[in-house]
């Protein structure tokens, strides 16, 4: 059975938050404080709200949140059995058994004299239980203890995206401002995040930024190619090269881009996200963006693009049955009005080549037309097809693989910086 | 509830006591009767964790309340709705909290008297 999260009702989260509060005015000598009796008070009703399950859950965080400032874990001589306990919790957690590995852990953990390692355990059982705030708690402690292991941050930056954004965006800017303070993979991932964070800037200011993280981008490559090649993390180097593409892709330097994309794959060949990257670049310029999407779609992957590029490459190719079965599969996938009235003309075009009953053809041209009623193209070919009458229909309006290209990379650079 | 140096609970709106956001008030300042009242549980252990005095973690995980604040219990009879005291009522919600409840419509400060007036019914139980 798939691992499930915790149910995360509204008066759970509550108390779970308020716990988290409390800790930390207790951390810092306030637990008598208005602050700390502001938090009692208002999660009088949330308790009340709890089942058993979730108020045993509930004590047992913030037994784990004292454990946090107990002097000398790291002091205790390591213990075997302690060791094969913390293989436990991971096996525990592997099964989505959140509780039973937790409390694993906290029976366990004082004596496998690794109170980082625990710290890191336990939020990623939090950050896979469906609760990356609490993760964050864990993953900060664990980054605290062993500031040198930067796979503790990037899981801290990846736990505050989630549960912080605010604060994800204003530590990553911290760390990019020196960045030769921090490892390649603290920087891949500050990085991800500030152009994450683009979206909500102006295209000036997408522009600029972009700019600025090249340098960034190219120096932590090379610091990821000078490390060890068998401890290298593999996806945090792949993130930094398909950033540094992307960064390219935006500024409109698509033979940079490409070229980056390129060595990403070199890397990890079968990353989709990569593979439509570069053949969205390389399509009606070389026959390779076929082969590209060809294998993101095998991959499955989760994007429209390799979707609605091939059935434009196969309608442009009169193969009207390939067409219709990919549009089909884009439709899952699309979530723009006017990516779908494409998709739904092609496959109307389709239909009517491939001879469907005439009700059909014109039901997938009226959705064109409704989804985006600006969608001149698809007016005048759904025209053409009334006009035919039973005859064929030789001259349809098909957008040429460069427009396709030219606007598919601008709703990519839009969704990038809109 | 915080405790005074005879060992009896202190009184005050947020120890044996109740603040006006506790009940629901008329116009008059009178108390409505409507189950609302001074919060309590039939077991020291149901309490809000974050209430738990933090000195008896070692009987209960996580408790992170006040070492300033202590857990009393009045009687020994079932926690179940019925007269607690004179002029108030224990109107349980749920098998793990109540609330000690004015039996009748009375002003905001009769029902206080009222509670205050229970201070010698309270022994601290942590046990």
């Amino acid at each position: 059975m798939q691992p499930q999260p915790f149910t995360l009702n509204p008066s759970y989260l509550a108390m779970v938050r308020g716990v988290r509060e409390l800790h930390r005015l207790i951390a810092d000598g306030k637990e008598d404080s208005p602050e700390a009796d502001a938090i009692r008070d208002a999660t009088d009703g949330p308790w009340g709200s709890l089942s058993e399950i979730e108020r045993r859950r509930v004590r047992n965080l913030s037994e784990d949140l004292y454990s946090l400032r107990e002097p000398a874990l790291s002091q205790v001589p390591p213990n075997p059995k302690a060791f094969s306990k913390l293989v436990d919790a991971l096996e525990a957690r592997k099964q989505g058994e959140w509780d039973r590995a937790l409390d694993l852990l906290r029976s366990w953990g004082s004596f496998v004299g690794d109170p980082a390692t625990v710290s890191y355990v336990r939020g990623e059982i939090w950050l896979e239980a469906g609760d990356p705030a609490t993760a964050a708690v864990f993953f900060e402690h664990a980054s605290e203890l062993q500031a040198e292991n930067g796979s503790y941050l990037a899981m801290l930056l990846n736990a505050l995206v989630l549960s912080n954004p605010v604060e994800a965006h204003r530590r990553a800017e911290t760390i990019l401002a020196e960045p030769d303070k921090s490892s390649p993979v603290v920087i891949a991932h500050a990085t991800n995040i500030v152009l994450k964070s683009l979206t909500n800037a102006s295209e000036s200011e997408a522009s600029r930024r972009f700019r600025s993280l090249i340098p960034i981008l190219e120096r932590t490559v090379r610091r990821f190619e000078e490390e060890d090649p068998g401890s290298v993390d593999r996806s945090s180097y792949v993130m930094t090269i398909a950033n540094l593409g992307l960064a390219h892709e935006f500024l409109g330097e698509a033979q940079l881009a490409s070229q980056n994309y390129s060595r990403g794959l070199q890397i990890d060949p079968t990353n989709d996200a990569l593979l439509v990257a570069r053949g969205m670049l390389l399509y009606g310029t070389s026959a390779r963006a076929i082969t590209d999407f060809e294998e993101a779609v095998r991959l499955r992957s989760p994007v429209v693009w390799p979707y609605f590029a091939l059935a434009h490459h196969h309608l442009s190719n009169s193969r009207f049955e390939e067409c219709r079965r990919f549009a089909e599969q884009a439709l899952e996938l699309a979530d723009s009005a006017a990516v779908q009235s494409e998709l739904y003309e092609w496959v109307a075009i389709s239909q009517s080549m491939l001879e469907f009953p005439g009700e059909t053809v014109r039901a997938s041209f009226e959705n064109a037309i409704r989804l985006d009623p600006s969608n001149e193209r698809a007016v005048s070919n759904f025209a053409k097809f009334e006009a035919a009458v039973g005859r064929t229909v030789k001259d349809w309006k098909i957008r040429s693989p460069a427009a396709v290209r030219s606007s598919v990379l601008a709703e990519r650079r839009y969704q990038m910086a809109a | 509830m915080k405790k005074d140096s005879d060992g009896f609970p202190n009184l005050s709106p947020t120890s044996l006591g109740v603040r006006p956001v506790d009940v629901d008030l008329d116009s008059a300042n009178n108390v409505q009767v409507n189950g609302k009242g001074m919060s309590v549980s039939p077991r020291w252990r149901d309490i809000n964790i974050t209430r738990v005095p933090k000195r008896l973690r070692p009987k209960l995980a996580g408790a992170g309340g006040s070492n300033s604040t202590f857990c009393f219990r009045a009687g020994t009879g079932p926690f179940e709705q019925g007269p607690f005291a004179n002029g108030l009522t224990l109107e349980p919600d749920s098998a793990t909290h109540g609330n000690i409840a004015p039996e009748a419509v009375v002003p905001f400060e009769t029902y206080r008297n009222d509670l205050e007036l229970t201070r010698h019914d309270w022994q601290e139980d942590e046990s």
